[in-house]
């Protein structure tokens, strides 16, 4: 039973680091964004 | 006019600090919010993420009550507000004979009359109109960090869970007998949900917050067949409203989100039409094939 049960938890989590490594990316991106969005000159 | 049409797009965001920051913020809660959109909607619960977003309010304003316009205190008011409405709507569905739509409709109308009842007899109208429609173009830098923590947290966690949410989506009972991440799943879900919206509070307001999340997936959903497109799809479409809404507010002096959440409405009247995947269109050309 422990061993199905570990089977399907490895089946739920399949996949994981590409999708990890996707959200590090929009995340890195989105502070880079922040840094833009602050750091530069302009009215207000 | 202007001198070229990419100066219209442009300049508005070259010229003026308060645009680029509300750029970034309607992004960030592109990000992190629209996912969050297409499972409440793939859930069959994109009403529940109205009445959560209306349950914040009496902890945002009694947040405002104690700190005035506060970032932190809103926030934690509402998040605690949000929670509490959350567990105890499911906590009535257990021990009551009340179905947890109804709940949630009776915990959410107590909680929006309430918030509004602290929020007008202690501050402004300009206050209450703050609460209840945001202030995107004011949108400071504590402000900025909180919406890109959030967003963070949100596509980090959405990742991580990303199966069990799909499984919870399409057969809960199978993945609560397989595994012991169903209620982990949802609780964790039911907490996205709820910072998402505090989020999306301090720049859209309680009323306009919860656009954001369901119009782009609903108009995703004519768009994408698998799960991973209609999020990608649903981001996008967060991405272009928010742009639009702003450059359209700018141009025209019109309010920013309504503005946004208008042009969000607009893409799904264009998505029902002439999406490919169930549009109205599509469904009429399809229509001959299946009688013959």
């Amino acid at each position: 039973m422990n061993a199905r049960r570990r089977q399907h938890l490895r089946l739920l989590l399949l996949g994981l680091m590409p999708r990890l490594a996707g959200a590090a990316l929009v995340i890195a991106a989105l502070w880079a964004g922040f840094f833009w969005a602050t750091a530069r000159p302009g009215a207000l | 006019m202007w001198e070229a049409p990419w100066e219209a797009l442009l300049e508005p965001f070259a010229s003026f600090g308060f645009m680029r920051r509300a750029l970034l913020g309607c992004i960030a809660i592109s990000v992190g919010a629209t996912p969050v959109g297409v499972f409440l909607m793939l859930r069959r619960m994109s009403l529940t993420g109205d009445a959560m977003a209306h349950a914040i309010l009496p902890g945002a304003a009694v947040g405002y009550l104690v700190a005035g316009l506060s970032l932190g205190a809103m926030t934690l008011g509402g998040l605690i507000a949000g929670m509490a409405v959350a567990l105890l709507s499911g906590l009535v569905t257990r021990v009551t004979a009340l179905r947890e739509d109804a709940s949630l409709a009776a915990f959410y109308l107590i909680s929006l009359a309430l918030g509004v009842l602290i929020v007008s007899t202690r501050g402004s109208n300009v206050d209450l109109m703050h609460v209840l429609f945001g202030t995107v173009l004011a949108l400071d830098d504590a402000a900025l960090i909180l919406l890109c923590s959030i967003a963070s947290l949100s596509v980090l966690t959405l990742a991580a869970l990303f199966r069990p949410l799909v499984l919870e989506c399409a057969d809960p009972q199978f993945l609560r007998s397989v595994s012991g991440l169903s209620a982990v799943t949802h609780f964790t879900f039911l907490t996205l949900v709820v910072l998402n919206l505090v989020g999306g509070f301090h720049a859209l307001g309680t009323l306009m917050a919860v656009g954001i999340m369901i119009l782009p997936a609903a108009a995703a959903r004519f768009w994408a067949a698998s799960i991973g497109w209609l999020v990608i799809a649903a981001v996008a479409v967060a991405m272009l409203s928010s742009l639009s809404g702003l450059l359209l507010s700018y141009h025209y002096s019109l309010p920013s989100g309504p503005a946004i959440i208008l042009v969000a409405g607009i893409a799904y009247g264009v998505s029902l039409v002439f999406g490919p995947t169930g549009g109205l269109v599509a469904r009429a050309l399809l229509r001959p094939h299946f009688n013959s």
